[in-house]
């Protein structure tokens, strides 16, 4: 079939051609660059705090939580999650759960050189 | 449902299981596939390091974070980029459509630049390889430069996938005027998903 120069709607209707506001992309833009400014400053927090107990603890737990937050936002709004159906949602969850479980499974296996 | 029979009527690339395009999920299957592939040399730097602690050089004296923090800013604004390209492309805006894929691809080529002559400074003149450290951090575990250039360059080499995959896309088919919302669409999830998979490499490798 000829395909014609103009813009190819499809025929039938699915998440993205039905008609719904397009999330602020620009305010998740800004958020992200915000969120990476701001683990910038959280990874040189050892630097600035050494005398703070477990302050490399703290780190190591505020750079996931960004990261992950981070990871949302591009997932979410970016690549359309939050507007998709949630059988389709869980079926993508189910690749990060399993990539939790991988880094988990090798902790005990972890050798100890020091 | 009557969408179901016209969508098992649609052309090929348009029929639809799950309510997505053959197309859509077949992609989101290849990323979680992916994915995994990356977790796995992610798990193992975490597993190797750990095991090194006290051996482990940190990073920040060895890489430069600032450059590559730059180079996160850039790649996140390529993603920006591609989603305003689909949105243009949602609109009917061709014209928008092929500035901001040419932005988005701009963005890649740009990431992809600055380590290589950030890394070839590292390999050559200082002395981080896969196999080596730096002068400076002798008797430390080497096994740093070998999980950092595994995580990094595979990485890279997806960017690199990823520029070609755009730069044919826009150059056989918009520029062409034969194009899909489907193929955006798809183009933008691999995009997206690079960047998703860098925002973790970054923060595990360069900042713990």
């Amino acid at each position: 079939m000829i395909q014609q120069s103009t813009i190819q709607q499809s025929t039938v209707e699915t998440p993205e051609t039905k008609a719904h506001a397009h999330p602020n992309y620009g305010a998740i833009w800004l958020a992200l660059l915000g969120l990476t400014v701001v683990e910038l400053v959280v990874a040189q927090l050892p630097k600035w705090l050494p005398d703070v107990q477990g302050i490399t603890r703290i780190m190591i737990i505020l750079l996931v939580g960004l990261a992950l937050a981070k990871a949302l936002l591009v997932a979410l709004f970016f690549m359309h999650l939050r507007f998709e159906r949630k059988t389709f949602v869980v079926i993508v969850s189910v690749p990060v759960i399993l990539a939790v479980v991988l880094v988990l499974a090798l902790l005990p296996d972890v050798g100890f050189h020091g | 449902m009557s969408t179901v029979a016209v969508a098992t009527q649609a052309p090929p690339q348009e029929r639809q299981v799950l309510g997505v395009t053959d197309a859509k999920l077949a992609m989101w299957l290849f990323l979680g596939s992916d994915g995994m592939s990356f977790m796995g040399l992610i798990a193992t730097y975490v597993a190797v390091r750990v095991g090194n602690l006290e051996s482990w050089p940190h990073p920040y004296e060895i890489l430069n974070i600032p450059l590559t923090a730059l180079n996160t800013f850039v790649l996140i604004c390529s993603s920006a980029t591609m989603v305003w390209a689909f949105t243009a492309a949602q609109d009917g805006n061709v014209a928008g459509l092929k500035k901001w894929l040419f932005c988005t691809i701009c963005g890649g080529i740009l990431f992809l630049g600055s380590p290589v002559f950030g890394s070839s400074k590292l390999i050559l003149h200082e002395g981080l390889t896969p196999w080596s450290l730096p002068a400076e951090f002798a008797g430390k575990s080497t096994l740093f430069g070998a999980t950092f250039f595994a995580c990094t360059c595979f990485h890279g080499f997806h960017v690199f996938s990823g520029v070609i995959y755009l730069s044919t896309l826009l150059v056989a088919s918009v520029l062409r005027g034969r194009w899909t919302l489907n193929q955006i669409e798809i183009a933008g999830l691999y995009w997206h998903f690079i960047d998703l998979v860098w925002i973790i490499i970054f923060t595990i490798i360069y900042l713990f």
